[in-house]
């Protein structure tokens, strides 16, 4: 039932029974030039990906990378240059709902902003001033058939929710900032969207707020069995929340799969230092305890100690909150390479120290990468 | 749940969500055809009639007339006047308006309120009554005559500088309000003088509102009509007034087409600058951190204190004579016997209508004035404030933007002799219609209407909207539910905003309104013209009723959208 349009290569798996959840196929979307002679300045170039029905995908990676684009293109809210978004119902709702054979899939891509059934929260908010919390809350259940008491008992269950038990009938401009991204959040979850969409929501919030709001978030993203797409640029944040995490790079997804998988196992240099390898040893660096080839190291792989079995000079040391962080070059085969370390006191620079492995700050990295 | 529908709904189409966009995009021309209509009908084929009737002699283009009109030197110096009385307008109000911005939206202090609507409300008041009561404070035997003022350049300068000062206070007030004032602590951090903090750091800032501000009075100063041709009593011309004195007067209809055409590409190279500047405030413009200290009170905040308290006397002087020669009864003492003739037709039976019921065709046309006026105005902001992708979209749009500026420059005689001359056949016969003095009078107030209502439009977070049809809104409920409530109040002012200023309508009106059917201010002016002290009495009457009448609808501006208004600024 569905055609194929797609410019570029056939979408592998374009007709076949796809897996409940969302699936992001091939997509591309480019934005105009800004001036005559300008390159049309390509976002998202060709990306493919999957969120399962009930879980969590968050979207990595610097400002400018195309991830809230991408984010924005699920939505509707920009035009796809190539490719398509599908999404499948479960095989239990879709038995009842459709009977279509196979799981209802919906080619999301076809459809109007209104018509995705997607919940959007973003950075800030955007809560309409003109209306109460209340009327923000129930703004997407206008036309879901509940009466005015039914939309009150929908709004009040979102507000135990999000923590914000009988605020009901505040105005938005009463409210702080960490209780209108709450509110935000409610008012994206009340229609029961099929994907919720998340674009940096705690960003805007400062450093305690966002932690406490981040432990929260993902209960209630637990608790609803949402299908999100988190968006951020923080590692923590997306390694926290996350069932899986997509590290994206100028307009690429560089690296998928489940956190822990691409912290113990960074597929290049770069998604190394992006998620906090602070140092990376190319191959063949001759550092006698260390793993061959390349490899990436956070400060926490080398900690002083007497009993260690690789010893370095410091260049520097500055302290830390939980222990000094010392720069220190490491004797290699074919010359010094630097690295990080940690230590208990201040060494002074030009102190020989001997530095204990833990293998758990050192990530092997592909052969192919770690030059420079 | 909704699975079945968007299953449905996903039909073999070409391109993603393309039918939607499709239909939006009908829906969008279909609400640009509204304005663009009425503005092709009403304005630019009257303009080009007229233009037609002076340019083409039987049939075939002629333009020695050019040659004929400017070869006169009479002509070529009243171009001159023309520019340089608008631009010394500007430079003073200028002066004496940005420490009054300064004073009226950068500082608190008790009263301020008060100032404010002293200081803005002649913005609103018709051209008529401001021209009438300059003139009788300068006129010989009035409480200024003996300073020999009267028909000269410095009485049409006052009273440019009155009834625009109020446009340089709130346009550049408004941005300043809204500064940022940490550029300004990083200037004096770094050892500027306040002096020079402010013009390197501040001025700057509030360039484009300022040039913004300028080119609005200059623009209104130069095609100014009433104050013209009330105070320069004939000897002194603009292009304006000469266009008028040519049509009315001479019948010449060339020179007249001649002297419109010279204004049209005067204003449109002014528009073309305007254009350009607010291409540029769009990407300079920066906002405050919200918060706001009080500083102490420096010398600056004194200059600004003295000059803005001199105007606010100057104003409530002009005012205060115009009010207390209304009261002065025509055998001597104070009374309201000039309001008791309202009810006749005047001296020597000089009118066919009494001027209460001139007020109540004033009162009706301005009503139905600013209804249309309001109708298209919104239509033509909600296409002028979509942000489309496409570069060349963009462009049109710009364009258009431009395009409707034009109407505010180009001559309200022009557009009230060309609704004479070109609407006067069937299917446009509205010579007689009571609709023809509305319809102009919407015209004129339109541009001002897209100004308050588009910012505003303009200035709504496109992520609202956003979230709104993420919350499956389509558009028409996305708008219903949060274009319109957060623009309501804009709507509501510029509604009260039109209203007044078709209530003080006089350059096209003059043209079109009947000698049965008058408005107020064509019947003022028509009372100045005549000798007589109840004559005389009477358009004081009247003119004191009508600023009034327009001061209570700039208090309902100020009540229904705040302090900010952005009333005819930018």
């Amino acid at each position: 039932m569905r055609r194929k349009d797609s410019p570029g290569v056939p979408s592998p798996g374009a007709g076949r029974d796809r897996p409940a959840g969302l699936a992001i196929d091939e997509v591309t979307v480019r934005y105009p030039r800004a001036k005559r002679g300008d390159a049309p300045v390509t976002a998202v170039d060709r990306v493919s990906a999957q969120v399962p029905w009930g879980t969590v995908l968050a979207l990595l990676g610097p400002s400018g990378c195309g991830k809230s684009t991408l984010l924005r293109a699920v939505a509707g809210l920009e035009p796809l240059a190539a490719g398509h978004i599908y999404w499948t119902e479960p095989a239990a709702a879709s038995a009842g709902a459709t009977g279509t054979a196979g799981g209802g899939t919906v080619e999301l891509s076809r459809l109007p902003v209104h018509k995705r059934g997607i919940g959007l929260m973003f950075q800030d908010g955007m809560l309409f001033p003109h209306r109460t919390v209340a009327g923000n809350i129930g703004y997407g259940l206008a036309r879901s058939g509940r009466d005015r008491a039914g939309i009150r008992r929908r709004v009040d269950e979102l507000l135990d929710v999000v923590g914000l038990p009988g605020m009901a009938d505040r105005r938005i401009g009463s409210l702080s900032g960490g209780q209108q991204q709450r509110v935000a959040l409610a008012r994206a979850l009340a229609p029961s969207p099929r994907l919720l969409l998340l674009d940096e929501p705690l960003a805007a919030l400062d450093a305690a707020l966002r932690s406490r709001l981040l432990v929260d978030l993902r209960e209630i993203l637990q608790r609803e069995r949402a299908t999100a797409l988190f968006v951020t640029h923080d590692q923590g944040e997306a390694f926290a929340i996350a069932d899986s995490v997509a590290v994206m790079c100028s307009g690429h997804i560089v690296q998928t799969g489940a956190p822990q998988a691409i912290w113990t196992h960074p597929a290049d240099e770069w998604v190394a230092r992006f998620i906090g390898y602070t140092s990376v040893l190319p191959a063949g660096h001759g550092v006698a305890g260390l793993p061959d080839g390349p490899v990436a190291l956070r400060p926490a792989a080398l900690s002083a100690d007497p009993a260690g079995t690789v010893t370095g000079t410091v260049l520097s040391a500055r302290p830390s909150p939980d222990a000094v962080r010392a720069t220190v070059e490491l004797a290699g085969s074919s010359g010094p390479v630097t690295a990080q370390a940690l230590s208990r006191d201040l060494p002074p620079r030009g102190t020989h120290l001997t530095l204990r492995v833990d293998s758990s700050g050192v990530a092997a990295l592909p052969p192919a990468t770690g030059e420079g | 749940m909704t699975v079945a529908s968007s299953v449905s709904a996903a039909g073999p189409r070409e391109r993603p969500g393309d039918g939607w966009r499709w239909l939006r995009r009908v829906g969008l021309v279909l609400l640009a055809a509204i304005p663009t209509a009425a503005l092709l009908v009403f304005f630019c084929y009257p303009v080009l009639t007229l233009l037609g009737r002076g340019l083409f002699v039987d049939g075939r283009l002629d333009l020695s007339a050019f040659g004929d009109v400017f070869a006169r030197p009479r002509m070529r110096s009243l171009v001159a006047f023309t520019i340089w009385q608008a631009a010394a307008s500007a430079v003073l109000c200028l002066l004496l308006g940005i420490p009054g911005a300064y004073l009226l939206y950068r500082k608190r202090f008790p009263g301020r309120a008060v100032l404010r609507a002293v200081l803005t409300m002649p913005l609103v008041l018709p051209t008529v009554v401001v021209a009438l009561a300059f003139k009788i404070l300068l006129t010989p035997g009035g409480p200024l005559g003996s300073w020999g003022l009267d028909e000269t350049v410095a009485a049409i300068l006052a009273a440019h500088v009155f009834l625009n000062y109020g446009m340089v206070v709130r346009t550049v007030g408004s941005s300043w309000a809204v500064l940022d004032d940490r550029p300004l602590a990083a200037a004096r951090s770094l050892g500027a003088t306040p002096l020079r903090a402010f013009l390197t750091v501040t001025l700057p800032a509030l360039g484009p509102a300022i040039t913004g501000a300028f080119t609005m009075v200059f623009l209104f100063c130069a095609t100014s009509f009433g104050i013209v041709l009330i105070l320069g009593a004939g000897r002194l011309n603009t292009l304006e007034t000469e266009i008028y004195r040519q049509t009315q007067e001479f019948l010449d209809l060339r020179t007249a087409a001649v002297l419109s055409i010279a204004q049209l590409v005067l204003v449109t190279l002014l528009l073309v600058v305007v254009a350009a500047l607010r291409r540029r405030t769009d990407t300079t413009q920066r906002l405050d951190s919200g918060v706001r200290r009080p500083t102490r009170f420096g010398l600056g905040d004194a200059v600004a204190a003295v000059v803005t308290t001199l105007v606010a006397l100057a104003f409530l002087g002009v005012l205060g004579t115009l009010v207390l020669r209304s009261l002065r009864e025509p055998g001597g003492g104070f009374g309201l016997a000039n309001y008791a003739a309202l009810g006749t037709v005047g001296q020597d039976n000089l009118m066919l209508v009494p001027a209460t019921t001139a007020l109540a065709n004033s009162l009706r046309a301005a009503a139905l004035a600013a209804v249309l006026a309001v109708i298209v105005g919104v239509a033509l902001s909600v296409v002028l404030a979509r942000r489309p992708r496409s570069r060349a979209a963009r462009r049109l749009l710009g364009a258009v933007d431009g395009f409707m500026m034009l109407p505010l420059g180009v001559s309200a005689v022009t557009v009230g002799f060309g609704f004479l001359i070109a609407l006067d056949s069937p299917p446009l016969d509205l010579r007689s219609s009571p609709l023809l003095v509305p319809i102009a009078q919407a015209l004129v107030a339109l541009p001002l209407v897209v100004r308050m209502v588009l910012p505003v439009l303009r200035g709504i977070d496109d992520r609202l909207r956003q979230a709104a049809a993420s919350a499956g809104a389509p558009p028409l409920r996305v708008w219903w539910t949060v274009d319109l409530p957060i623009a309501r109040r804009a709507f509501g002012g510029a509604a009260a905003f039109a209203f007044a200023v078709a209530l003080g309508e006089f350059g096209a009106t003059s043209f079109l309104a009947t000698p049965q059917r008058p408005t107020l201010p064509v019947l003022i002016a028509r009372l100045i013209g005549r000798p007589g002290e109840l004559n005389t009495g009477m358009a004081l009457a009247a003119a004191v009723l009508l600023a009034l009448l327009c001061a209570l609808v700039l208090l309902v501006v100020e009540a229904v959208s705040g302090a900010n208004a952005r009333i005819g600024g930018f």
